[in-house]
C-alpha cells in the first residue's frame, strides 16, 4: 500500500500568521496570578507524549483542564471548548487501513495545533475525539476558530493507492458564558451534545448545542447524590441521546437570558420528512448494533459453556478418586512356599521368554 | 460370601505372600526381589486382563474387579457429543447410546480387527482397543503413585501382528506388560498344570489347550471358532425361518441367548417377543434356541478327540477325565453334561468341569501369573 500525507496543505495559509489567535482575546488576562509559570507549567504539559504525538493524556487533560475551569470560573473569564472528530474515520480505516488513520490523526494534529494558541489545551480522548480547552476565548471567537478549522480540515489531503482521500469534521462546541456557573461535566456535555448533532446532521459542521440547562440539572442532581464520592471524577460518560432527541424533534429548551447570541451552525429545524429520515437511521444503526450484542452474546454464551466445561474436569481430576492402594508395595515373584514352584519358575520363564522374543520380533519389524 | 469377605481373604493371602516375611533370595536369581529398582513410596499393582471379544474383564491386586462388554463409542457429530456430554463411551452405555455413536467392537473370533491390515479401519479400531484397554485399567482404580504391571490374555494362535497390536494398545496404560495364552491363564489360575484339557468358550473363539505340566505349544492348542457369535448367527438363522416376520437385531439375539442359552434336552419353555410389523409378538423358540447351541458341541468335541490322540497313549484316560469349560460360554446350561456325552459317544470316556467364575477365569489366572512372575522380568520388558 502507497500511502502519502500531503503535509504542505496544512500550513499554506495566507490569511493569518502562525499563532493568530481567534477572536482577539490575546492578553485579556491581567489578573491571572503567576502567569509565566502556569504558561510553563502548560508549555512542559505540552511537550508530554501521551502516545499521541505530543498530546495530552486523558488523565492529564482532565487535571489541566478543571484547573483552567476553576480558574475560569474563579475570575470570570471566558472559555470555550470544542470536541472534533473525523467524519466517517471508521470507514477510511477499513477502506484504506490503519496507516491513513493515524496520517489523518496526525494531520489533523498538527491543524489544530496551528490553529490554536500554545496556551489552550489539545486532548485526544476515546472514540478518537479530540478536545480542545480555550481559556480566554469569546463565543465569537471560538465559532471563528471553529470555522478555520473546518475549512483547514477540507483542504487536507491524502492518498491512499493512488486515490485521493478528503476528510470532513464535525465539531460540538461549548462556552462558559452562555450559562450561570455552569460545572466542567456540563460543558462537555454540552460540547457533546453539540457534536452530536452535527454528525447526525452529516458532519463538516459546527454545533453550538446550548442543552446547559439540561445537562446543569443532570450534573447537580448527580453531584447531589454523589457528595460521599471523591471530587476528583473521570470524564464523565456522553449521553447523546437526550440531545438527539431534543435536536431530532426541533424542541430547542429556552436559551439562557445573558446568551443572545446566535450559534454559527443553526439547530436543525427538520421537516416530518427529514425527521423520519433521521429517525430510521437512527433505527438501523441501534438495530445493527443490536444485531452485534447478540453475536457476542452467543459468543460469550459458548466460551462460558466451555469453560465450565473445563471447570467441571479440573474439578472432577482434583476431586477424583485417587485409586485403590494395591496390597503389594514392591515387586513380588513365586512364593517358597507355594507348590510345584520349580514347575511355576519353568513356566513363568517360558512366558518371559515368549514375550521378550515377541518383543524383539516387533522391534525387528518395526526398525 | 460377601465382596468384603472376599476382599479381607485376598489380603490375608497376598500378606501371606510379602517378601520381608521371606528369606531374600540372591540377586540375579529369578524371583529374587530388587527392591532397589522400585521406589519404595511406589506400590506395584498387578493386573489380570482377559480381552475379550465379547466382554474384557479385569481383576487387580487391590481386590478390585471389573467386566465390560468390549464396545466402544464415539459420538457421530458435534449434536451427539453436547447430547452425550463424552468424547467416549464403554460397554452398556455404548450399547445403550449407539444410535448416536460409531460404535467399534474391536475384537473379533478373539483378536483385534482388521489389526494385519493397514488403513482407517485397521487405525480406528486400533484406537478403540486401546481406549478399551485404557478404561478398563482406570476401572481398576491404579494409584498415580503405582506401578501397573499387566498380563493380558490373548488367543492361542493369535498372529504376531495381533500380539503386536495388543501390546501397543496396552503400553501406554501400564508399566510394563505380558501376554499369554488364554487358557494356559485359566488353567493356571485354578493350579490346574498337568493332564488337564481346556475349553476356553469365548465370544469369538472356543480355545482348546492341553495342559502337560510344561507351557502349551503351537500343537498343544487348537482355536475354532464355533464360540458365542456362532451361536448367535446360528440362532438368528433359525428365528428367521421360524418367527417369520419377526424383526430382531444382532443385539437382541445375544441378549436373549445369554438369558436362555442351554442345550438341557428337559428345557423348558423359551418365549420371547419380538416386533412383528411394529407389534410385539411372542415365539416359542425352544427348540432353535437349544439346536443353535448344541451347534459348537461337535466341534470342540472333535477338537480335544485330536488333542488326546496326539497326546502321550498312556495319559490320555487321565486327560480326558480332567476336561475344564472355561469362558462364558460354559454358562450355557447343561453343556458340561452335552460334552461329556458326546466324549463318552466318540472318545468313550470324559469328565468335565464347569468353571465357577466364568467371566473372570482367564483374569484370574492372569493376575496370579503377573503376582508370580520374576521382579527382573518384569523390569526387562519395561
Amino acid at each position: 500500500m502507497t500511502w502519502s500525507y500531503k503535509a504542505g496543505t496544512l500550513r499554506d495559509n495566507p490569511a493569518r500568521g502562525p499563532r493568530s489567535t481567534p477572536g482577539g482575546f490575546r492578553d485579556m488576562t491581567p489578573f491571572r496570578p503567576s502567569q509565566d509559570a502556569r504558561q510553563r507549567t502548560l508549555d512542559s504539559s505540552l511537550s508530554y507524549d501521551g502516545g499521541d504525538g505530543g498530546l495530552f493524556s486523558l488523565q492529564e487533560v482532565q487535571r489541566l483542564m478543571r484547573i483552567e475551569f476553576d480558574r475560569s470560573q474563579r475570575y470570570h473569564y471566558p472559555l470555550a471548548c470544542f470536541l472534533i472528530v473525523v467524519d466517517r474515520l471508521e470507514r477510511l480505516h477499513d477502506l484504506h487501513g490503519v496507516e491513513i488513520k493515524h496520517a489523518v490523526h496526525q494531520a489533523l494534529t498538527e491543524l489544530l495545533r496551528s490553529e490554536i494558541r500554545s496556551s489552550d489545551l489539545l486532548a485526544c480522548l476515546l472514540n478518537e475525539r479530540l478536545l480542545v480547552m480555550l481559556p480566554h476565548a469569546t463565543r465569537e471567537g471560538a465559532d471563528a476558530l471553529a470555522q478555520r478549522i473546518l475549512a483547514g480540515a477540507r483542504r487536507l489531503a491524502f492518498e491512499s493507492q493512488g486515490r485521493s482521500v478528503r476528510i470532513t469534521l464535525s465539531i460540538g462546541g461549548a462556552h462558559n458564558q452562555l450559562v450561570e456557573e455552569p460545572q466542567y461535566e456540563t460543558l462537555l456535555s454540552v460540547a457533546e451534545g453539540g457534536l452530536d448533532v452535527a454528525i447526525a446532521s452529516g458532519g463538516d459542521r459546527y454545533v453550538h448545542s446550548e442543552l446547559y440547562e439540561h445537562f446543569e440539572k443532570k450534573h447537580s442532581r448527580d453531584r447531589r447524590r454523589r457528595t460521599d464520592v471523591a471530587p476528583a471524577q473521570p470524564l464523565p460518560a456522553p449521553e447523546p441521546g437526550p440531545a438527539r432527541q431534543i435536536f431530532s424533534l426541533g424542541n430547542m429548551p429556552p436559551r439562557p437570558a445573558p446568551a443572545p447570541a446566535p450559534v454559527h451552525e443553526p439547530l436543525p429545524d427538520l421537516s416530518p420528512a427529514e425527521r423520519d429520515e433521521l429517525l430510521q437511521a437512527k433505527d438501523r444503526e441501534h438495530r445493527v448494533e443490536v444485531e452485534n450484542l447478540e453475536r457476542r452474546i452467543s459468543k460469550l454464551t459458548s466460551m462460558l459453556e466451555k469453560t465450565e466445561g473445563d471447570l467441571r474436569l479440573m474439578a472432577s481430576m482434583k476431586l477424583g478418586d485417587e485409586g485403590v492402594a494395591s496390597i503389594y508395595k514392591s515387586v513380588q515373584g513365586l512364593s517358597q512356599e507355594e507348590t510345584a514352584i520349580e514347575l511355576k519358575k519353568d513356566l513363568m520363564q517360558k512366558i518371559f521368554e515368549a514375550n521378550m522374543e515377541l518383543k524383539q520380533a516387533i522391534a525387528r519389524g518395526s526398525t | 460370601m460377601t465382596e468384603s469377605q472376599e476382599l479381607r481373604e485376598v489380603e490375608i493371602k497376598a500378606r501371606k505372600a510379602v517378601p520381608q516375611e521371606k528369606a531374600p533370595k540372591p540377586a540375579g536369581q529369578p524371583g529374587a526381589s530388587q527392591p532397589s529398582e522400585v521406589k519404595k513410596d511406589q506400590g506395584v499393582l498387578y493386573l489380570g486382563i482377559d480381552l475379550g471379544t465379547s466382554r474384557t474383564s479385569v481383576t487387580a491386586s487391590n481386590g478390585l474387579r471389573e467386566t465390560i462388554p468390549s464396545f466402544v463409542g464415539y459420538p457421530k457429530d458435534v449434536v451427539a457429543r453436547k447430547l452425550l456430554k463424552k468424547d467416549v463411551l464403554f460397554g452398556d452405555e455404548a450399547i445403550e447410546k449407539r444410535l448416536s455413536l460409531d460404535l467399534y467392537r474391536p475384537l473379533a473370533q478373539g483378536v483385534l480387527k482388521f489389526s494385519d491390515e493397514k488403513g482407517d479401519l485397521a487405525e480406528a479400531n486400533l484406537r478403540a482397543a486401546k481406549d478399551l484397554i485404557a478404561e478398563i485399567i482406570r476401572r481398576a482404580k491404579p494409584r498415580r503413585d503405582e506401578l501397573v504391571y499387566a498380563v493380558i490374555g490373548a488367543p492361542a494362535e493369535a498372529s504376531i501382528k495381533n500380539k503386536e497390536a495388543i501390546l501397543q494398545a496396552a503400553r501406554e496404560s501400564v508399566d510394563s506388560v505380558m501376554l499369554c495364552s488364554e487358557p494356559f491363564a485359566v488353567a493356571y489360575g485354578l493350579d490346574w498344570l498337568e493332564d488337564v484339557l481346556v475349553i476356553d468358550i469365548g465370544a469369538g473363539t472356543t480355545d482348546l489347550c492341553r495342559m502337560h505340566g510344561t507351557m502349551p505349544e503351537e500343537h498343544d492348542q487348537i482355536t475354532l471358532t464355533f464360540a458365542g457369535d456362532y451361536i448367535d448367527e446360528a440362532l438368528a438363522e433359525r428365528l428367521k425361518k421360524s418367527c417369520p416376520g419377526a424383526a430382531f437385531s444382532t443385539q437382541m439375539v445375544k441378549r436373549i441367548k445369554e438369558r436362555h442359552a442351554s442345550v438341557d434336552e428337559a428345557l423348558a419353555k423359551v418365549e420371547v417377543q419380538l416386533p412383528v410389523d411394529g407389534k410385539p409378538t411372542t415365539f416359542d423358540i425352544t427348540n432353535d434356541m437349544r439346536a443353535a447351541c448344541r451347534t459348537i458341541i461337535a466341534p470342540i468335541v472333535e477338537g480335544l478327540g485330536k488333542l488326546v490322540a496326539t497326546f502321550d497313549p498312556e495319559f490320555q484316560e487321565r486327560l480326558k477325565d480332567r476336561v475344564l469349560l472355561a469362558g462364558g460360554g460354559c454358562q450355557i446350561k447343561g453343556l458340561d453334561t452335552a460334552i461329556e456325552k458326546e466324549m463318552r459317544a466318540r472318545l468313550g470316556s470324559g469328565r468335565v468341569l464347569r468353571m465357577e467364575e466364568p467371566i473372570y477365569g482367564g483374569a484370574n489366572g492372569a493376575l496370579k501369573i503377573a503376582h508370580d512372575m520374576p521382579p527382573e522380568y518384569w523390569e526387562k520388558l519395561k
